[in-house]
C-alpha cells in the first residue's frame, strides 16, 4: 500500500468521523518531516510549506500546525496561554485542537502528552516522552542586529555571531545590564543561536538539558526548530556576565504564597503565579515544593555584586594601569611560509571586469607580484584608478573572481591560494590573519554603536568571551591609538574623522593579525589630523613584527611607513624598488611624474 | 672569495639619469668607478660639483640604481654583491650593515633628534634601553642640548640638523659608512667636536668613505683619496700626495 | 470606438460603460441601505473612516453604488464631502468617554476596569461555516469553565484607567505632551508641509487606507528597511461610542449634536536603543473612526516610530511616508490614471529608444577607436569599411 493512499484512507475516515479537517494529511506529513529535521539540528530554523490555519497569522497558526501534525486522538493536550489555560486564545486553540484531533484536554501538566504554550513554559518538570509546542511570534534571533534575511542566513551557516555579542556589550556599557527581556537568545547544541519564542528568562534554564522535547513553530515565517531532550541550551552571555532571570524582590504569590515561580503583577499591584494551573495545586498541596526549587531557576537571581558595573575600571582614568595589555602586542611571532621569508605572497593576481552596457571592460590590475615579509612594509602606490585599490580588494577578499594567487603564511602553511576559497573561507581569514583598515572609517566601522563595541566585535569573532578581558583589551588599544578613554562608550559616528580612523586601526590590530593592510589610511583628513594617524601609523609599524601592505597616492605617505614600494599603473606594476630610491632615482616616465608632483 | 682586508670593493660602476620631463635627455653620471675601501680605512672623495661625489656614495647605498658594475660589501662573514640583492635584503643591510650620513637630515616628519638616533640604535640590533642610552650619549658628544631632544627635527638650526644627523650615523656604528659632507653647515666649534667625532671611528675599525669638500679635513681624516672628475677617478692616492699633484683642477676648493 | 473614444469626444462610449455596469446589476435584487448596514458594518466603518465622513447611511450608498469596491466607495464620500459646507467645528472628544464596547489590554493581565471581549473574530476558527452550528461540531462544556464572570457589579461605571496613566503614573512613561501643537491640523483643509507636527500625522494616518499602514508597520518589521520592530506591547485596544458636542451659536453652552464609534489604540515600546532612556517606555497612539482595530493598531505603532525617532534621518523617512503614502485616494487614482492615454509621451521614449539604437553601433566603433589608440598598428584601416556596411543595413 502506498503512502498516499494511506493517508488518503485517514483523510476519509476523519471525514466519516464528522470532525472537521483543519489540515490534510499530506500536510501533517510535511510538518511532521520538518519537526524530524528540525530534531536532527537543534536550534535550526528548518522551513516548512506552513499552511493557513483557522486561526490568524501571529495567533499560533505555527503551533497548531506542530500540535495537530503530531497528535492524534490518544493524545491528551494542554493549551495555555501567558501560563494561564483560561485565557481566551488558549480557550480558542483548545478548542480548535479538540475538535480536530478528537483529543483529550487537561490543565494538568502531568497528563498531557503535548503542551501547547505561548510564552511559558510550564512551571511543573516536564518528563521524557511529554512535548512542548512554543508558539513564535519571531524565529529570527539576529533580525535585531540585522534587517537582511540573506544576511541573517550567512551568519547562521558561519555561526558568525558576533554582532548579537556586540549587541550585549553595547547594552552592558550604556546602561550596565543586558536589556533583551523576553525571548533572550541562546545557543543551541554550542551551534546554533535560537530565538526560545519570547518565554520570560526565567523559564530559559529549562531549555538546557532537558527530558522532554521542545518544538518551536513560526506559522508566518513558515519555520520550524526543535530542542531535543538532553540538548546543551545556554543563553547568550558573557562568562563574567551572570545571566539574570526576572526577580522584584520580595514577591511572593498573592494566592498560593510561592515565592519561585514566575509572577505577573495586577492592578492592585499585587504579584501572582503565571502559571495558573500550578498556583492552584500549590493551593491543593499538591505539588512537590523542594523538587520545584531544584527545577526554579533560582541560582540566576539578579546579584549587583556581580553586574559590569560592580568592577570599577580604574584603567579609564589611569591608562598607565593598561601597561599590561601593551605589553600584550606581538613583539617577535609572525609567521612566515615554510622555507621563505615572506608572510604574505602575491603571484600574477589580476582583476577584469566584464563589459557591460555603459562600461567597457577593464583590466583593473595585471601581474601583479609582490611578497612582504614580517616586520616589513611595503608601499603600492599610483593614482586613482592605477588598480592599486583593486590588489587591495582582491587580497582582503572584497573582490571575488580575481586571477593569480594569493598566499598567506599563516593559512594552510602557505599552501592554499586564498583566492580559491569560498567567501565564508575568506571571512575567516579576516577575523585574525588579515585586516584591513580602509580610507573611509565606514567601511570598516560600525559608526552607530561605540568605539569599545567596534572592537568587540573583532575580538568575539575571534572567540573572546571575557567582558572584562574584552574591556580592557579594547581600553589598551584605544589608549595606544591615542583615542581619550573617557569617549571608549561613545558611538563612533559622533567622532571626528581622525578619531574614527584610529578606532579603525586599533579593531584592525584588536587580533594581532599577521597581514595588515591600509588603503589610502590618511586620505581625505585634514593635514594636521592626517600627520597624527600617520605618526601612529609609523610607531605601530615599528613596534610590531607584522606584514604590511600600504596603498596610496600620496609619495609622502608611503615614504613615512615603507621601505620599498612598487609602482602601479593602468593595473600594472612599472616599477619597484626601495622607497627612497623610487623618490631619488625613478626610472619610469610615469613615476617621475608622480615623484616632481610630490615634491610640489 | 671575501677578501678580510677590504670592507667595501667597487668595480665600474656606472649611472645615467633619463630625464623623460625633458624629452628623454639623457645625464650621464658615473662612467666606470673602480676602487675598494679597506677594513677600518678612511677614504675620501674629492671633485668639482657634478663631478659625482654623492652619485658615488648613492649608488653605492642604493639611494640611486646603478647601470652596471659591481658594488661588493664584506661582511664579517660573507661577500655581498649589493648590486644584486633584493629590495628587501638591502633594506634589512641598510644602516645594521652600513650606514649612511646624507648631506641633509632626513628624519620623518614629527620626530624629534633623541627619537631619530633610537630609531638608527635600534636598527643596529640594540635594545630599547641600550638604544635610549647609546643615543643620549651620541647627541652629547655632538653637543646637541637636551633641551632640544624631543623637538621636531624640521624646526632645529641646519647646522643643529647635521649634527643630529651625524649622530644617527655614529651611533653604535657599523663597520662601515658613507659620509656625504657631514660638517659642511658647522660653525667652527661645532665642526672641530664632529672631525673629532668622525676621527675616532678609525679607532673603533669603522671603514669610513666619505665626500668632504674641505681639503683640510681630508688632510687631516683621510688615510686615501679618490679624485672623481666627469664621473671616473681621476686620481687615487694619500691625501698629501694626490692634493699637491692635483692642485690645479681642485682650484677653488683648496684654497 | 473604445479606448480611443475616450480623448476623442466619446461620450457615447463613457455612457455606454456606464449602461453595461447598471444593467449587470439589475440582474440581482435591490439591495437597500439598511440591510447593507446591518450585513456588512465592518466594511461601512471603514470606508466612513478612510472618506473621513461620519454618515453610515451615505456610505452605505456609495458602497451599493461601488458594487462593494471599497476604494471606490472611499472615492464617492471623500467627493460627496467637498460638496458639505462647513457649518462648525466640534469641540474636542474627550476618549476617555468612550462608552466601551470593546476593550482588551494585551500588556497587564488584571487591568484597572474590565478585559471586555466584545463583538470579535478574533476567537473565532476561520472555518466557512455551512449553517449556523458550532464548526468544530462540539460541545464546549467540559471545557475549562470561567469561573471569573464580569458583571456590572464587579465593575463601577467609570472611566477605566489607561493602561500608559499606569505606566506613567510609576516613572516609566516620557511625557510627549508638545506645546507647539496646540490646534489639530486639518488635512482636509491645509496642505501636507513637513516638518509636520504630531497632529497632523495622526490626522494623515487616521485617514489612511487601513492596508497601506498594515503594510507600512509591517515592512518595517519584516523588510529590509523602515523603523518598526515587533516588539511593541499594546496597553490600550478599545471601541466604543463617542458624543460629538459642538458650542450652540445662540446659547455658547456645548450640546451634543451627535454619536461616533471609534477604535482607539495604544502601543508601547521599551526605549532600549543608544541614546536613550531605557529606564523609560514610549507610546504611540491611534484613532479610527467605526470599528477598525486593524488601522488604529498600525496607527499607534507608526506614531511610536515617527515619535521615537523624530529628531532624526529614519524619524525623518517615516514621517515622510506617513504623510505622503498612506493616503488612498491618492495612491489608487495615481495607479489608475496609468490607463489613461499617455501614447504622446510614450511616443517620446520610443523616439529616445530608437536614437540609442542608433547610436549603439557608433558606441562599439568609439570603444574600437580607444583600443587602436593603446595599440596604434591595430586594425586601423579597417574602421570605414565596417561604418559602410551599417549604412548598407540602415538603408
Amino acid at each position: 500500500m502506498s503512502t498516499a493512499s494511506v493517508l488518503s484512507e485517514i483523510d476519509r475516515e476523519l471525514e466519516l468521523s464528522g470532525r472537521p479537517t483543519v489540515l490534510d494529511e499530506q500536510a501533517k506529513r510535511e510538518v511532521r518531516r520538518a519537526m524530524l529535521s528540525a530534531v536532527c539540528i537543534p536550534g535550526y530554523q528548518v522551513p516548512f510549506g506552513s499552511r493557513e490555519m483557522p486561526v490568524a497569522r501571529g495567533w499560533g497558526s505555527g503551533g497548531l500546525q506542530a500540535t495537530l501534525a503530531m497528535g492524534g486522538s490518544e493524545d491528551v493536550v494542554k493549551v495555555i496561554d501567558q501560563g494561564d489555560e483560561e485565557g481566551v486564545n488558549a480557550v480558542n486553540l483548545r478548542r480548535l485542537i479538540r475538535g480536530t484531533l478528537g483529543c483529550g484536554t487537561t490543565a494538568d501538566t502531568r497528563e498531557a502528552s503535548i503542551v501547547q504554550s505561548r510564552h511559558r513554559i510550564p512551571e511543573d518538570r516536564m518528563v521524557a516522552g511529554q512535548t512542548i509546542v512554543l508558539q513564535v511570534p519571531n524565529s529570527e534571533p539576529l533580525r535585531g542586529v540585522e534587517k537582511s534575511v540573506r544576511e541573517c542566513n550567512r551568519m547562521h551557516a558561519e555561526a558568525d555571531y558576533s554582532r548579537i555579542w556586540v549587541g550585549m556589550y553595547e547594552d552592558l556599557v550604556t546602561g550596565g545590564v543586558v536589556n533583551t527581556g523576553a525571548g533572550y537568545p541562546v545557543m543551541v547544541n554550542d551551534r546554533y543561536l535560537m530565538a526560545p519564542s519570547p518565554i520570560p528568562r526565567w523559564d530559559v534554564p529549562r531549555l538546557n538539558d532537558s527530558d522532554h522535547l521542545t518544538i518551536l513553530s513560526h506559522g508566518r515565517d513558515k519555520k520550524i526548530y526543535a530542542v531535543p531532550p538532553h540538548t546543551p541550551v545556554a543563553p547568550v552571555t558573557f562568562d563574567d556576565v551572570p545571566f539574570e532571570v526576572e526577580f522584584t524582590e520580595g514577591t511572593t504569590c498573592g494566592l498560593c504564597g510561592s515565592a519561585d515561580t514566575f509572577m505577573v503583577q495586577t492592578s492592585d499591584g499585587r504579584f501572582l503565579c503565571s502559571d495558573v494551573e500550578w498556583c492552584r495545586r500549590v493551593r491543593d498541596h499538591d505539588v512537590d515544593p523542594a523538587e520545584h526549587r531544584v527545577i526554579a531557576p533560582l541560582q540566576y537571581l539578579p546579584d549587583a555584586g556581580k553586574r559590569v558595573r560592580a568592577t570599577a575600571e580604574d584603567y579609564l582614568v589611569d591608562p598607565g594601569l593598561l601597561a599590561d595589555e601593551s605589553a600584550g602586542f606581538r613583539d617577535a611571532v609572525t609567521t612566515t611560509a615554510p622555507g621563505a621569508e615572506w608572510t604574505l605572497k602575491v603571484s600574477g593576481l589580476g582583476k577584469t571586469y566584464p563589459a557591460r552596457r555603459g562600461s567597457s571592460a577593464v583590466v583593473a590590475a595585471a601581474d601583479v607580484d609582490f611578497d612582504v615579509a614580517p616586520g616589513e612594509a611595503l608601499g603600492i602606490i599610483g593614482e586613482s584608478g592605477s588598480g592599486k585599490s583593486t590588489v587591495m580588494k582582491c587580497i582582503i577578499g572584497d573582490e571575488y573572481q580575481a586571477q593569480g594567487d594569493v598566499r598567506l603564511a599563516g593559512f594552510d602553511d602557505a599552501r592554499t591560494n586564498i583566492l580559491q576559497l569560498t567567501p565564508t573561507e575568506r571571512r575567516n581569514l579576516r577575523i585574525s590573519a588579515l585586516s584591513v583598515v580602509y580610507q573611509d572609517p565606514a567601511m570598516g566601522l560600525n559608526l552607530r554603536i561605540s568605539a569599545g563595541g567596534n572592537i568587540t566585535e573583532r575580538l568575539t569573532a575571534a572567540g573572546w568571551r571575557n567582558y572584562r578581558a574584552i574591556r580592557r583589551r579594547a581600553a589598551g588599544l584605544l589608549d595606544r591609538v591615542e583615542v581619550p578613554l573617557n569617549r571608549m562608550d561613545d558611538a563612533v559616528g559622533q567622532f571626528s574623522g581622525g578619531m574614527r580612523q584610529r578606532v579603525q586601526i586599533a579593531k584592525a590590530l584588536a587580533t594581532d593579525p599577521d597581514v595588515l593592510l591600509l588603503d589610502e589610511p590618511t586620505t581625505g583628513l585634514d593635514a594636521s589630523v592626517a600627520a597624527g594617524v600617520l605618526d601612529l601609523l609609523r610607531e605601530l609599524l615599528a613596534e610590531r613584527n607584522i606584514a604590511v601592505v600600504v596603498v596610496s597616492h600620496d609619495f609622502s605617505v608611503i615614504d613615512a611607513l615603507t621601505d620599498r614600494a612598487i609602482v602601479m599603473h593602468r593595473g600594472r606594476v612599472i616599477e619597484t624598488g626601495l622607497t627612497d630610491q623610487l623618490f631619488a632615482d625613478p626610472h619610469e616616465a610615469y613615476t617621475q611624474r608622480l615623484v616632481a608632483a610630490a615634491r610640489g | 672569495m671575501s677578501d678580510p682586508t677590504e670592507i667595501l670593493t667597487v668595480s665600474n660602476l656606472r649611472k645615467t639619469f633619463t630625464m623623460h620631463a625633458v624629452g628623454g635627455r639623457r645625464v650621464s653620471s658615473l662612467q666606470g668607478v673602480s676602487f675598494s675601501v679597506g677594513v677600518g680605512e678612511h677614504v675620501a672623495i674629492a671633485g668639482s660639483s657634478g663631478a659625482g661625489k654623492s652619485s658615488l656614495l648613492r649608488c653605492v647605498y642604493r639611494n640611486y640604481l646603478p647601470d652596471s658594475g659591481s658594488v661588493v660589501l664584506h661582511t664579517a662573514t660573507e661577500r655581498i654583491e649589493l648590486t644584486e640583492l633584493s629590495d628587501r635584503a638591502m633594506a634589512r643591510l641598510r644602516g645594521r650593515e652600513f650606514g649612511y650620513v646624507s648631506q641633509f637630515l632626513s628624519a620623518p616628519p614629527r620626530t624629534g633628534p633623541l627619537q631619530h638616533v633610537v630609531t638608527a640604535a635600534l636598527r643596529r640590533g640594540h635594545s630599547r634601553e641600550e638604544s635610549r642610552s647609546l643615543a643620549e650619549t651620541a647627541l652629547r658628544r655632538l653637543g646637541i642640548d637636551e633641551l632640544l631632544w624631543d623637538i621636531d627635527c624640521s624646526v632645529l638650526s641646519g647646522g643643529e640638523r647635521q649634527r643630529v644627523n651625524l649622530a644617527a650615523g655614529i651611533v653604535s656604528p657599523p663597520r662601515l659608512l658613507l659620509l656625504d659632507e657631514p660638517v659642511s653647515a658647522l660653525d667652527p666649534a661645532n665642526r672641530e667636536r664632529a672631525l673629532e667625532v668622525i676621527d675616532e671611528l678609525a679607532h673603533r675599525n669603522v671603514a669610513v668613505l666619505a665626500v668632504y669638500h674641505d681639503m683640510h679635513i681630508i688632510r687631516r681624516l683621510a688615510q686615501r683619496v679618490l679624485v672623481l672628475s666627469d664621473g671616473s677617478i681621476a686620481d687615487e692616492g694619500r691625501p698629501e700626495d694626490v692634493l699637491a699633484a692635483r692642485h690645479a683642477a681642485l682650484g677653488e676648493v683648496v684654497a | 470606438m473604445g479606448y480611443a473614444g475616450t480623448n476623442k469626444g466619446g461620450t457615447s462610449a463613457i455612457l455606454a460603460a456606464e449602461e453595461l455596469l447598471r444593467s449587470n446589476r439589475e440582474a440581482a435584487d435591490e439591495i437597500s441601505v439598511d440591510a447593507v448596514l446591518t450585513a456588512f458594518p465592518a466594511i461601512i466603518d471603514r470606508i466612513m473612516g478612510e472618506g473621513g465622513l461620519w454618515h453610515e447611511r451615505t456610505a452605505a450608498a456609495a458602497f451599493i453604488q461601488a458594487g462593494g469596491d471599497t476604494a471606490e466607495a472611499v472615492h464617492l464620500l471623500r467627493a460627496h464631502r467637498s460638496t458639505l459646507p462647513r457649518l462648525t467645528f466640534s469641540l474636542p472628544i474627550e476618549p476617555d468617554d468612550m462608552a466601551l464596547c470593546r476593550r482588551v489590554v494585551p500588556a497587564h493581565r488584571s487591568p484597572d476596569g474590565p478585559q471586555l471581549l466584545g463583538e470579535t473574530v478574533d476567537y473565532s476558527p476561520r472555518i466557512i461555516r455551512r449553517g449556523v452550528g458550532d464548526p468544530l461540531g462540539g460541545d464546549d462544556s467540559d471545557l475549562v469553565v470561567d469561573d471569573d464572570q464580569i458583571g456590572p457589579a464587579k465593575y463601577p461605571d467609570r472611566p477605566v484607567q489607561r493602561y500608559t496613566r499606569f505606566l506613567a503614573a510609576q516613572g516609566l512613561l516620557v511625557d510627549r505632551r508638545d506645546e507647539s501643537d496646540p490646534e489639530p491640523y486639518d488635512l482636509a483643509l491645509n496642505p501636507i508641509t513637513l516638518p509636520a507636527p504630531r497632529s497632523a500625522r495622526l490626522s494623515a494616518m487616521s485617514l489612511a487606507e487601513t492596508g497601506a499602514l498594515v503594510n507600512l508597520w509591517y515592512r518595517g518589521v519584516i523588510g529590509p528597511d523602515g523603523h518598526t520592530d515587533e516588539s511593541v506591547t499594546l496597553g490600550e485596544v478599545r471601541y466604543g461610542r463617542l458624543g460629538v458636542r459642538v458650542t450652540h451659536p445662540h446659547t455658547g453652552n456645548p450640546v451634543q449634536v451627535g454619536e461616533i464609534r471609534a477604535t482607539e489604540c495604544e502601543s508601547m515600546a521599551h526605549l532600549d536603543e543608544r541614546g536613550e532612556d531605557a529606564s523609560r517606555f514610549d507610546a504611540g497612539y491611534g484613532f479610527a473612526m467605526g470599528h477598525n482595530e486593524r488601522k488604529a493598531i498600525a496607527m499607534a505603532n507608526m506614531d511610536l516610530a515617527a515619535q521615537r525617532y523624530a529628531s532624526g534621518p529614519a524619524g525623518w523617512q517615516t514621517e515622510q511616508v506617513i504623510m505622503h503614502t498612506t493616503d488612498g485616494l491618492a495612491a489608487n487614482g495615481f495607479l489608475e490614471h496609468l490607463k489613461l492615454p499617455h501614447y504622446v509621451t510614450f511616443q517620446s521614449m520610443i523616439d529616445r529608444a530608437l536614437a540609442a539604437r542608433a547610436e549603439d553601433g557608433k558606441t562599439s566603433q568609439r570603444e574600437l577607436a580607444e583600443d587602436a589608440a593603446e595599440q596604434p598598428a591595430q586594425d586601423a584601416a579597417e574602421q570605414p569599411a565596417e561604418d559602410a556596411t551599417k549604412k548598407e543595413v540602415l538603408a
